[in-house]
């Protein structure tokens, strides 16, 4: 029972992570695409400011790993 | 390296302005600074009254317009023409892009080459619409045949799209109705998506089914303009039978622009780089400033090639020209153009920072620190030697054919290095296509990607605090060489924090002695408000987000680890079937793996330099460094 919930608490660290991270992106890319048609100059802006949530899923997963493997 | 520049100012009898200029365009070193900025045409009233810009002539003017205008001509002709590959000895002639009758000139090419450009475009557009009808018409014509010449009957040819077939029934139906059944109708697929039809009706009913048409925004099928006027069924059998004489015609009609092509193509692209010249002269001639008797041109310069531009002038205008250097104050750092010169295995990696603005003159580039990292990330992630080997030989073979000229060759050398640096891994995590390593032998040395995940986790993230204290040190580095202690102090003071919570972090683990740590977590407090003192209330929330920075890096586990288990799956997917599939099976799961461990590390280790490494001391806003220098 202990398994299963510390393999639970993993997967919704990391899913519900991944979950925030592709809403962000998605936001973030449609807003950065138009940005980019615009001024094409602003593109590596706009990659920064795409790749900044990642970190939510990243750390989600550090969170998963340290619940499976930590103990 | 930023290429070092130096400010510098040519300075002569204003007669000598358009000769010097043209020598400076020669050399192709020096990169013009506007009037404004240059020294001795400051804000004082008096300096801006003694130097002023140079004005053009209205007869410069004109000649700038007109030079624009036969620019563009000029550019837009040579896309029309095909790149002649042989020489030809008839080559054209063309007067100087200066005198007055060289538009005229330009103006009967145009028109050679439109005429043959406009014509091919019409015969190719035939041959598509014919190429496009043409199942419809080999079905239908013989069915139709009996109805040529019935002078009582008028035919239609409509598209309709194949995925809404409701369409068609309900078409039948309306026109049923218009024409109290007297019709017949025929359909045929035209592609993927359109099928075509044709409706046959008496010619009393054609004004009531063209509206019917009309009102449900049914196109008729369009047809070519010469066909205009004859009957339906004729035209198709006409289209049809000029389907097939049409690519004789095309390939002579092509065969003719080579040959104008041969003729012009070189004598007009000459034309467009002098006109480019002229034009780069007249608008430089605009930059610079005069006096009542001598000229001012303020520009920059590599300072490597300042005294060979000093001495070609001096050469060249016996002296009568100076060219003075000056110094760059700090204030105009943001002016100074910026050049990049790295040698050797470092400087194909400067395509990795073309995707952002320019750094900064005064600052530091980057692309040393990219050359190093880069490779050392996408080997930890892709860690295989089966993978690395491929990547290696793709760049090799991408190499040797030359495949994207210089950029191509840029990135295989990118490739190269990252793919080295894959296998080099892959022997130290024992890894060949997965877990195959073993059967050559091969053992993990470093580490087993597949089992042990936390060693894996702590490597990833102690490269990491590596990779962002380098960082926070270059931005320390640039803050002392910039004279901004505040800044210095902020870095250094996160430094400081990053260490001890470091040293925290090794006392727990009991790595180091237990009072070491005590220390460490005790130096937090006054660090802290060191650090709010200097950089304000939220400098608290900075360290946290570098060290959310330093954690971000935990993806180089994550996709190593990722890529490690998709090759296990495809090992043992290849177990569960006979040997032939499960060799089929296994090769295209490690293609699909190999692609993904190709593509994924490139995208993510350039996420870590962008995002956690340069906001630690990149400085963009340079502009990038353009001399004038000839097209021609």
């Amino acid at each position: 029972m202990e398994r299963a919930l510390l393999t639970l608490s993993a997967a919704l660290a990391i899913g519900v992570s991944g979950l925030a991270t592709a809403w962000a992106q998605s936001r973030i890319g449609a807003a950065g695409a138009g940005t980019i048609a615009e001024k094409s100059e602003l593109r590596g802006t706009v990659i920064i400011m795409l790749a900044i949530p990642e970190t939510m899923v990243i750390l989600g997963f550090v969170v998963a790993v340290l619940i499976l493997f930590g103990g | 390296m930023i290429v070092e520049m130096s400010k510098v100012q040519v300075l002569g009898p204003r007669h000598l302005l358009q000769e010097t200029i043209q020598h400076l365009h020669a050399e192709g070193v020096l990169q013009l600074r506007r009037l404004s900025d240059a020294p001795g045409a400051g804000p004082d009233e008096e300096a801006q009254l003694k130097v002023k810009k140079v004005p053009l002539a209205r007869a410069e003017l004109a000649s700038e317009r007109s030079l624009e205008e036969i620019s563009r001509r000029l550019h837009d002709l040579l896309l029309l023409l095909p790149v002649p590959r042989q020489d030809t000895e008839e080559k054209g002639e063309l007067p100087d892009v200066t005198l007055t009758d060289f538009s005229s000139h330009l103006e009967a090419i145009e028109s050679e080459i439109r005429t043959l450009h406009d014509r091919r475009l019409a015969l190719e557009e035939e041959r598509n619409l014919a190429a496009r009808y043409e199942r419809l018409l080999t079905s239908l014509v013989p069915l139709l045949t009996g109805l040529e010449g019935a002078s009582h009957l008028e035919t239609v040819g409509i598209l309709v799209r194949r995925d809404h077939p409701e369409t068609l029934a309900l078409l039948e139906q309306e026109v049923g109705r218009v024409t109290r059944g007297a019709y017949t109708m025929l359909f045929r697929e035209v592609d993927k998506r359109e099928a075509g039809v044709l409706l046959t009706v008496p010619r009393e009913s054609s004004r009531d089914l063209s509206q019917l048409l009309h009102e449900q925004g049914i196109t008729e099928i369009r047809l070519p303009g010469r066909y205009a006027g004859q009957p339906f069924i004729t035209t198709l059998r006409l289209i049809l039978r000029r389907g097939r004489e049409l690519p004789d015609e095309i390939a002579a009609l092509k065969a003719e622009l080579l040959r104008a092509s041969r003729r012009w193509y070189e004598p007009l692209r000459q034309a467009h780089r002098m006109a480019q010249d002229r034009l780069a002269r007249l608008r430089a001639t605009a930059e610079c400033g005069e006096t009542e008797h001598a000229f001012i041109i303020g520009g920059w310069v590599p300072t490597a090639r300042c005294k060979g531009l000093a001495s070609a002038l001096e050469e060249a205008l016996q002296g009568r020209v100076t060219l003075l250097e000056l110094d760059i104050r700090p204030d105009e750092y943001a002016a100074v153009p910026v050049a990049l010169r790295n040698r050797g295995v470092v400087q194909p990696f400067e395509l990795l920072l073309s995707i952002l603005p320019p750094p900064r003159y005064g600052s530091i580039d980057p692309t040393p620190f990219l050359a190093g990292f880069f490779p050392l990330f996408f080997g930890l992630m892709l860690g295989d030697a089966g993978y690395g080997g491929m990547a290696l030989a793709l760049a090799l073979l991408a190499r040797a054919k030359g495949w994207g000229g210089e950029t191509g060759r840029k990135v295989t050398a990118i490739a190269m290095a990252s793919s080295l640096s894959a296998i080099v891994f892959g022997l130290l995590f024992g890894e060949v296509f997965g877990g195959r390593g073993a059967v050559v032998g091969l053992h993990p040395i470093l580490l087993d990607r597949t089992k042990a995940v936390p060693a894996f986790l702590g490597l990833a993230l102690v490269l990491g605090g590596i990779h962002v204290i380098l960082g926070i040190g270059l931005g320390l580095w640039t803050a002392l060489r910039h004279g901004e202690s505040a800044k210095a102090i902020a870095r250094l003071t996160t430094l400081a924090l990053i260490l001890a919570a470091f040293l925290g972090i090794l006392a727990r683990l009991a790595y180091v002695p237990p009072s070491l740590g005590v220390g460490a977590l005790l130096a937090l407090g006054p660090l802290l408000v060191v650090l709010t003192a200097v950089e304000g209330i939220l400098a608290p929330l900075e360290v946290m987000k570098t060290l959310g920075n330093v954690f971000s890096y935990a993806r180089l586990m994550a996709l190593g680890m990722a890529s490690v288990m998709l090759a296990e799956v495809a090992n043992q997917m290849a177990g569960l079937f006979t040997v032939g599939v499960g060799l089929m099976v296994a090769i295209l799961l490690h293609a699909v793996n190999f692609a993904m461990g190709c593509f994924c590390p490139v995208i993510q280790a350039l996420r870590l330099h962008y995002v956690e490494f340069f906001d630690k001391f990149y400085q963009d806003g340079g502009q990038p460094y353009r001399p004038l220098s000839l097209a021609s």
